[in-house]
Parts: structure tokens; C-alpha cells; sequence
């Protein structure tokens, strides 16, 4: 099975692909309304499962963090915006903990906050989970199922 | 073990940008593969052992293990792919 990246992630990553490319190519404060469109049509191409019930972040959340790590990298302090886009060429992990801070700062009380936590716990995951799901009992034969179905073991595999 | 190749990924490396961070650096096992190839089989797709975490869970604590669970044994191909799309959906919507 491939693997299967969370929205969480996907949504970061993309974030920080778009703006490292922007800033390479010196067309940050140039490319603005460009590139929030260009985040936003890339980002429903992956977050279409997206379920308040799972308790995933709605996709406001997503371009608001995009807005606000915008803000950072295009200030007009010279100073501040140097600060920011050494941050996200140089540990772009503590750049998103920065653009979550400001983004909390910015929104807290006004529209939704979500917290997103970068540490993994995969290490400390590592009991293997015994959960056996009961076999499903076998629907009537559909046109796509093949003759010769053989039962097929199916296991999932959490790697980042 | 010396039949088999074990394959993982290089994780928490600092030196690396990336965005997660882990506790420390390790590799963490995820597949099994046979080293036996012909040169009639060159061009094949290799499968990875289909017991692979039974395989490695032999030599766990010293080695890491990719996090798994059993998913179901499927005998309806509609069965598996519904249960592949409800996966998809929560890892989807879960955490980084």
C-alpha cells in the first residue's frame, strides 16, 4: 500500500514548498494574490476527505496559517523578513512553530485556532497494535470482482 | 536473515530540513524483501515478504519497527476497497 500522507502534513509542506520557491525566485511581495490562489487550488487536491467529526482542522484554518506565514516572510522591516525566510530555509520546522504563535496571536478569539504538534511519537509507538477486524461477510459477486477472488491480507504502516 | 534484505526509512535527521522532529535518529523497518533475483528476473517487480513484521518483530527491541496493525482479511475485492477508502479518510484527517 503507498503511503498516505495526513492533510496535516501535506497542507505544511506544501506551504513551505511554495513560499521557499517564492523567495528563491524574489517575486514574494510580487506574487501575493498568485500565490494564495496557487495554495488554496493545491490544497483541495489532497484535503477533499477532510471530516469535522474526525476532529481535522477545517480548511480555513490551512489558508489562514498560509496568510499569516505570508505576513512573516513579506514584511516591510527588512530586519523581521530576513529573520523569517532564514527560518524557513534554515529549520523549517521551527518557522511553522513561529507561524503558528503569530497566527494564535492574530485570530485567537476571532476565527478558529487549531494546534498543530510537530513532534512524532512513532518511537514511542512501537508495541505492534493486536486489533484483528472480524471478516466481513462475502456480498454477492459484482461484474468488477474477479472470478478467482483470493482473500487478501491487508495491513496499514505508519511512516511520516 | 542473510536470504533477506530489510528495508526502512532514515529518520530524525538533524542536519536535514525537515518537518517533523523525532526523538532520534534511527531506521525505522517497515518490509522484508528476498535477496534471491535471477537475471531472468531483472525487470520484475519485487513484493515484499508477506509476513514481513512477523519477520522482523524477531529482532525487536534492537531493530525499529514502522507502527502497524492487521486492517481485515478481504475475500470481496468491493470489501478491501471500501475498507481502503474509510483508511484513507482517517489517516487523512489525523495528526501530523
Amino acid at each position: 500500500m503507498c503511503k498516505i500522507k495526513s492533510v496535516e502534513y501535506s497542507s505544511l509542506r506544501l506551504l513551505i514548498d511554495l513560499l521557499t520557491s517564492a523567495v528563491e525566485q524574489e517575486n514574494l511581495a510580487r506574487s501575493q494574490d498568485e500565490l494564495l490562489s496557487r495554495y488554496a487550488r493545491e490544497f483541495r487536491a489532497f484535503s477533499r476527505n477532510i471530516d469535522p467529526e474526525l476532529s481535522a482542522h477545517p480548511e480555513t484554518f490551512f489558508i489562514d496559517l498560509f496568510s499569516t506565514a505570508y505576513t512573516l516572510l513579506a514584511k516591510k522591516s527588512a530586519k523581521e523578513r530576513e529573520t523569517s525566510q532564514d527560518l524557513l530555509f534554515s529549520d523549517s520546522a521551527k518557522f511553522i512553530i513561529m507561524v503558528l504563535a503569530f497566527n494564535e496571536e492574530k485570530n485567537s478569539g476571532k476565527r478558529y485556532v487549531g494546534k498543530i504538534d510537530l513532534k512524532s511519537n512513532l518511537l514511542e509507538q512501537q508495541a505492534v497494535v493486536e486489533e484483528t477486524h472480524q471478516m466481513r461477510a462475502e456480498p454477492a459477486a459484482t461484474p468488477r470482482e474477479p472470478k478467482s477472488a483470493r482473500k487478501a491480507k491487508v495491513a496499514v504502516a505508519a511512516t511520516h | 536473515m542473510a536470504e533477506s534484505v530489510f528495508v526502512g526509512d532514515f529518520i530524525g535527521n538533524r542536519e536535514l530540513i525537515n518537518l517533523i522532529k523525532y526523538g532520534r535518529e534511527t531506521i525505522m523497518f517497515h518490509s522484508v524483501m528476498s535477496k534471491s533475483r535471477s537475471a531472468g528476473q531483472e525487470r520484475a517487480t519485487l513484493f515484499c515478504e508477506p509476513n514481513s513484521f512477523e519477520i522482523l518483530s524477531r529482532h525487536a527491541p534492537a531493530l525499529d519497527i514502522v507502527v502497524n496493525r492487521p486492517c481485515g482479511t478481504f475475500s470481496s475485492y468491493s470489501d478491501l476497497c471500501a475498507a481502503l477508502a474509510e483508511l484513507h479518510k482517517q489517516v487523512t484527517n489525523s495528526t501530523l
